[in-house]
């Protein structure tokens, strides 16, 4: 038995290798490409259309139940909507070309020193201020968390997630998109890491909120 | 992570619980967790290496520092005559010493032996090093490639400063590319100065703005982890919240198959965020004031560090052209001390302190770093010509788009200036080869490009000069390029107001029997940096086989107008 855990183990680890390269020749022999298909960059970018700061400060502000104007609004909107790695016109209501280009609105100089405005595409950073706000807003105890707590379970108690529960959070965030059982699985199994209903909560509700896909238009 | 490598490790973990859970190793007891996370993580952390996830050292890196402006590059890469014996037709801005004869102090071209090559005076001096002492300026040479006589066919500081890397307007660039292949967490940085955007990716990848006087900590705070991380509280927590956004994107997947890849950038924004950084600000001003005491001494130019023939001879100004600093002014001072112990490039300290801390550390892969004129550069008098009045002393910034710099104040700022940027360069580059990846020796594959608009066409009166975009330089420095190398032709003499050997395009058989153009040196940078080529048309003039750069085009001649190519 030993023996066999032993090889299933090595098995499974040379899986894990990386492959090994071999020699390789670039130069006067690549590039050419082929002129006639869809450039990738723009293939990526007509699928990729990513919301801008305005997009993402709403979603997470009504997610949350958390009123724009209020301080907390406020705080959260110097998270997100005031950070340039998101994205957009400094006017809401210009047009964007959704990320055909990076710096679309290059000559804008918005609000807290927002500099050379770009496009809204893709970054580590929009991420990491993605899970920051989230984090935040649920370790909140008076308000935001129990604003989204009261919209999972309106009776106003924190209890052990089942599978309609972690359908009601995922339909907060991706309105359009109904959750499969696998996901809703990988989402429970969340709190089998965890030693509370709450602390499971936060949890799933920091990956669902901090996933990147509801992001994309 | 693709999808078919998610289902993989999903797969793999589950078989790796079940098995656990079928030789009894694990049990239906509180401790079951955490072994199965602990395996788990184990699991994971080997998959991540074996996807090269795991950090951001192993793929290509590119460093463009252009040089803003347009310099004038015979004083240091645009070789005039690199065999020794080519024909070189004489212009009096072409100079690289003094030789003093009687009162007069006149300028000459002289070389130095550098390898194979006979390169400009300026490579016989030598250069400080971080530890306080010097180095022969020639060891930088080393592994560099200089690509020579290339027509950019556009007379235009802001067009070329892009097109030097992002060679279609608007279009993708060599740091884009180069960023697309990245495992960095911040793929790309820039610092241009005001300068324009001329980055474009691919994928969709944005480059980071690192302005301002603190860089590392602008390009990092998002990635300090707030007052009470979530995701990070444990290993456990953090385990299952990976395999549910693995899950997520996944699902996600199905329905955009470029989702997937958002996952990726988030799953660097939390390896990031789990790093600590330390003291980013003084982590920051330690390097780059590495970087300014190598200027320092640059500038100085004295002792060990004084290029003879430049630096030692005592040269002051009169109003005659080789001392023009103006359109009517001329430097009647002390040309020598035109530069001093607080001269300072602008943005040459701080761009080699990002890039030396954003490489050496795994976080970018791409680099593009402006850097502008000479600040705290010193006139110690001038005569207007016209009115007759004299000025100075006068502390000035001095911009390199030098119409109005003439011969003998050009040689001693500029052979100054090259100096301090091949300090600076000599010491990144001894960091990157210090630095040790599970993929070898960092500075093997980097390749470092310095570029400037273009050229400049010196005039015949000594003045001068102007924009030289029919010969441009660039000059790549890689632990591919095993010795000093010299590619690309030239033509001896345009005649008219730049009559003389200057550096402008020449043919080459290799490509056709024409000109090279930008193309050819960006299809070059592309095979360095394994990226395809945003200029396939052009070839490249040297190849990449084994990881080793082997040239293509394999004349370095100066050719007569009239002459057939090479």
């Amino acid at each position: 038995m030993k023996n066999y855990i032993n090889i299933s183990f090595l098995i499974l680890l040379m899986g894990c290798l990386p492959s090994k390269e071999g020699e390789l020749s670039f130069g006067n022999n690549v590039g050419g490409g082929n002129t006639n298909r869809i450039p990738q960059s723009m293939e990526y970018r007509q699928n990729m259309q990513f919301g801008d700061r305005y997009y993402v400060t709403n979603v997470i502000l009504d997610v949350f139940s958390i009123p724009e104007r209020s301080p907390l609004g406020n705080y959260v909107k110097s998270l997100l909507q005031y950070k340039i790695e998101f994205g957009g016109a400094c006017d809401p209501y210009s047009i964007s070309d959704l990320g055909y280009s990076d710096y679309e609105f290059q000559d804008e100089r918005c609000w807290g020193g927002i500099g050379i405005v770009q496009a809204s595409i893709s970054s580590p950073m929009r991420y990491s201020l993605t899970i920051k706000a989230c984090e935040y807003l649920v370790n909140r105890k008076d308000d935001a968390n129990i604003n989204i707590r009261n919209k999972i379970y309106p009776e106003g108690v924190w209890k052990e997630p089942t599978a309609p529960d972690v359908q009601k959070l995922w339909n907060l965030f991706y309105t359009l998109d109904p959750i499969d059982k696998p996901t809703v699985e990988a989402l429970l199994n969340i709190k089998t890491a965890t030693t509370s209903h709450k602390e499971a909560w936060d949890a799933i509700i920091v990956a669902v909120c901090s996933s990147p896909a509801w992001q994309v238009l | 992570m693709s999808s078919n490598k998610i289902k993989n490790e999903l797969d793999r973990r589950e078989f790796m619980k079940r098995l656990l859970a079928g030789t009894g190793f694990i049990t239906k007891f509180p401790g079951e967790i955490f072994l199965s996370n602990m395996m788990l993580h184990y699991l994971q952390k080997a998959h991540a290496q074996a996807a090269g996830l795991d950090d951001g050292f192993g793929d290509q890196k590119f460093i463009n520092i252009g040089m803003d402006g347009g310099l004038p590059r015979w004083y240091w890469d645009g070789i005039i005559n690199p065999t020794g014996s080519e024909i070189v037709v004489p212009n009096p801005m072409i100079i690289s010493k003094f030789k003093v004869s009687g009162d007069n102090v006149l300028g000459e071209y002289g070389t130095t032996q550098v390898g194979k090559f006979h390169m400009p005076w300026v490579w016989s001096s030598n250069i400080p090093t971080a530890d306080g002492g010097v180095v022969p300026m020639s060891a930088l040479a080393e592994n560099m490639m200089i690509l020579r006589g290339i027509n950019s066919l556009v007379d235009s500081h802001e067009l070329n400063k892009n097109r030097h890397i992002a060679p279609v307007v608007g279009g993708i660039s060599l740091t884009g590319l180069v960023a697309d292949k990245s495992k960095a967490p911040v793929p790309a940085i820039h610092r241009v100065n005001g300068g324009g955007a001329m980055f474009g990716s691919e994928k969709g990848i944005a480059s980071v703005d690192l302005t301002g006087d603190n860089p590392l900590t602008s390009a990092l705070t998002p990635f300090l982890p707030g007052m009470n991380p979530i995701e990070l509280k444990n290993s456990s927590i953090e385990n299952a919240i990976d395999l549910a956004l693995n899950r997520i994107s996944e699902f996600s997947g199905s329905k955009n198959k470029y989702l997937p890849s958002t996952f990726e950038t988030r799953q660097n924004a939390k390896n990031l965020m789990k790093k600590q950084f330390g003291d980013l600000r003084g982590t920051y001003d330690t390097i780059k004031n590495k970087y300014i005491k190598l200027m320092n001494r640059s500038f100085q130019a004295t002792g060990n560090l004084s290029l003879s023939q430049v630096d030692d001879v005592p040269l002051i100004g009169s109003n005659s052209n080789p001392f023009e600093v103006g359109e009517v002014d001329y430097h009647i001072g002390d040309i020598q001390t035109v530069t001093n112990f607080n001269t300072r490039i602008t943005g040459l300290a701080e761009a080699f302190a990002i890039a030396e801390y954003m490489l050496l550390e795994g976080l970018s892969s791409s680099a593009n770093l402006i850097i502008v004129g000479f600040t705290d550069a010193f006139y110690e008098k001038t005569i207007n010509s016209v009115t007759g009045r004299v000025s100075g002393p006068r502390n000035m910034l001095i911009f390199p788009d030098a119409h109005s710099c003439g011969s003998h104040v050009g040689l001693v700022m500029f052979s100054r200036y090259y100096r301090a940027l091949s300090a600076c360069l000599y010491e990144f580059i001894q960091q990157l080869k210090k630095k040790q990846t599970p993929y070898g020796n960092m500075f093997n594959h980097t390749t470092i490009s310095i570029t400037s608009e273009f050229n400049r066409t010196p005039l015949n009166t000594a003045k001068g000069s102007d924009h030289g975009w029919q010969g441009c330089v660039y000059s790549l420095f890689s632990g591919m390029v095993d010795e000093l190398t010299v590619l690309g032709n030239v033509r001896t003499d345009d005649g008219g107001r730049y009559a003389g050997t200057w550096g402008a395009a020449g043919l080459v058989s290799e490509l056709g029997n024409r000109e090279a153009l930008l193309g050819n040196a960006i299809s070059t940078i592309s095979a360095m940096t394994e990226v395809k080529t945003p200029t396939p048309n052009d070839k490249a003039f040297a190849n990449k086989v084994n990881g080793k750069v082997v040239p293509f085009v394999k004349s370095a001649k100066n050719v007569s107008p009239d002459d057939e190519a090479a």
